[in-house]
């Protein structure tokens, strides 16, 4: 693993790169876009698993944190959906330089899935296009992350500080735009490029995922929506701090090593 | 403020994170890890904002992952969680010096980190400060009497009420059984060790904050409890203690961890001051730990 930092030299992300454990590696590379601040300590662990995997299976893999967030500069006060969405097109680069080699392909989980769909929306081009649990709607994402803040606050048994912080949500402070822009996030009426190939891949039945399933069938990309159940940063309890899902990245390993063969 | 990755240890397989002031540097490097499996970027991001804090106010730090966490690979060979965690932390310092000469290490360790960092501080000369962020603690006579007020505290029982309120929604997250306590529980240190270890880094010229939340308030009241705890010491300036009843004990609230951060900072400056002066007498004496020692607490 080799880690290190890119993008803008005054506010750069930090990148985890997983080089291929057999020598000269196959020549396909998968970029990794991790889930919101808010649930990033709960999948940082299967993300590392997941890159470490997709390594050994000789697929040049690489993570980074979102900017403002993890180990990347800044904060969220300057964090905006969009500049996220810019992240993953330097994330790219990065890979690219890294690993010698021009195909490569995305997975995404949570917001990260969203974000990812938004950048290949936007130009990114990839081989395969892989959204783990997306939010497809921002809304109901927003309501799932304030009724978990409530969750935990009622276990307190002494005074907390957080009633008077409004903005805050499951320790961050939130800004007023990026909760806004969060919660119009709407898969489901945004436009979405023309990626060749999806994977849509949820812990649970989803029909908001069904019906981006739909629109990127319509949109002539070669589509699957596949539903494995797992663990999921959206039905964890108390000593689901770290989560581990296994039949899900299970699954995009075997997949994306099987594109490549 | 600049930030490099560091990798470290046997083969380079450790990740760590090294973060500088272009100002003027304090003769110490703050050293943060892992909190049970939280990598090395803290909950809610703690490790991350107190680096970003001290580094502005000229102190250098490193956050890195223990071996097998976070970034950080595992070690192949034979020993513990507690053994590599040792190693690691040794290798850190060894890292930190390489990159910025720096031979002088002051620990910060929240919960289970403190298990390592506390061992650590109390065996390593280069130990120069020790912050526990609730860590060890033990009930005084001051303890048992301030505990005896919370049964007036009214918002106590609101807080009850409303979790008797939600009480099916708190089972379906948190369970009904104690699972909770099997899981975080830790063996304490005897009193008498964790006194006789504490005085020993006092005595070789070391500072210690102890920190302690509202989340550790069933073992910790008061910032007094500490002194309570150590008895009469010669060497309580070299002591402090920070009562933070309002924040959790992973410090969700941004607020709190701001105001843990301003401590931390303003803790450090005071002993990075210390630390200057043992600085001249270091190189006054050829740059000899155990000179040192004994001129500061002469």
């Amino acid at each position: 693993m080799l880690t290190g930092f890119f993008g803008d030299r005054e506010a750069p992300c930090y990148r985890a790169y997983h080089p291929p454990a057999v020598a000269g590696g196959r020549l396909r590379a998968v970029l990794l876009c991790h889930v919101g601040p808010e649930e990033y300590r709960h999948t940082q662990w299967a993300y590392r698993q997941l890159a470490g995997r997709l390594a050994d299976a000789g697929v040049h893999a690489m993570r980074f944190d979102w900017s403002g967030t993890g180990d990347s500069a800044g904060d969220l006060s300057t964090a905006s959906l969009d500049r996220w969405t810019d992240d993953v097109a330097t994330a790219a680069a990065e890979l690219r330089d890294l690993a010698g080699v021009t195909r490569l392909s995305l997975v995404g989980m949570r917001l990260g899935a969203t974000i990812a769909a938004r950048a290949v929306a936007r130009g990114v081009r990839v081989q395969e296009l892989v959204l783990w649990d997306p939010v497809v709607s921002g809304q109901p994402y927003l309501e799932e992350l304030e009724a978990m803040h409530t969750r935990i606050r009622l276990d307190y048994s002494y005074p907390i500080s957080q009633d008077s912080e409004p903005d805050v949500l499951l320790g961050y402070r939130v800004p007023d735009a990026l909760r806004s822009a969060t919660a119009a996030i709407d898969l489901t009426v945004e436009p979405l490029g023309s990626p060749s190939r999806v994977w849509i891949v949820t812990s649970q039945a989803s029909s908001d995922a069904e019906q981006l399933a739909t629109r990127y069938l319509a949109a002539g990309a070669q589509t699957e929506h596949t539903v494995l159940p797992d663990a999921s940063p959206s039905r964890r309890t108390w000593n689901q701090d770290t989560l581990l899902p296994r039949a899900i990245p299970g699954a995009i390993v075997a997949r994306l090593t099987r594109a490549t063969a | 403020m600049t930030e490099r990755t560091v990798a470290f240890g046997p083969d380079d397989r450790l990740s760590g994170i090294l973060t500088l002031s272009p100002q003027e540097r304090a003769p110490f490097v703050v050293l943060l890890s892992n909190t049970g499996m939280h990598h090395r970027v803290g909950p809610y991001r703690l490790n991350v904002e107190l680096a970003q804090a001290l580094a502005h106010a000229g102190i250098p730090v490193f956050r890195y992952d223990r071996s097998g966490m976070g970034d950080s690979e595992a070690r192949t060979t034979p020993g513990s969680d507690h053994e590599h965690a040792l190693l690691d932390a040794h290798d850190a310092m060894a890292a930190v010096t390489a990159a910025v000469g720096i031979t002088r290490f002051v620990l910060v360790a929240l919960c289970s980190g403190v298990d390592i960092y506390h061992e650590i501080a109390r065996d390593d000369v280069r130990v120069v400060g020790y912050v526990p962020i609730d860590g060890h603690a033990y009930p005084t006579a001051g303890f048992v009497r301030r505990r005896r007020q919370r049964f007036l505290d009214v918002a106590r029982y609101r807080r009850w009420l409303g979790r008797l309120r939600h009480r099916q929604q708190h089972a379906a997250f948190f369970g009904t059984d104690s699972h909770a306590a099997a899981v975080f529980a830790r063996a304490a240190l005897p009193l008498a060790q964790w006194r006789a270890d504490l005085l020993g880094m006092a005595a070789r010229g070391a500072h210690v904050l102890a920190v302690n939340t509202g989340g550790a308030d069933s073992q910790w009241n008061a910032a007094d409890q500490l002194l309570e705890s150590l008895a009469p010491t010669e060497q309580a300036a070299q002591f402090g203690a920070i009562h933070m009843p309002q924040a959790d004990h992973l410090f969700a609230a941004p607020a709190q961890r701001a105001q843990l951060a301003t401590h931390l900072v303003s803790w450090a400056q005071r002993v990075a001051a210390a630390q200057g002066e043992s600085t001249m007498v270091d190189t006054l004496n050829g740059g000899s730990d155990t000179v040192t020692r004994l001129l500061l607490t002469a």
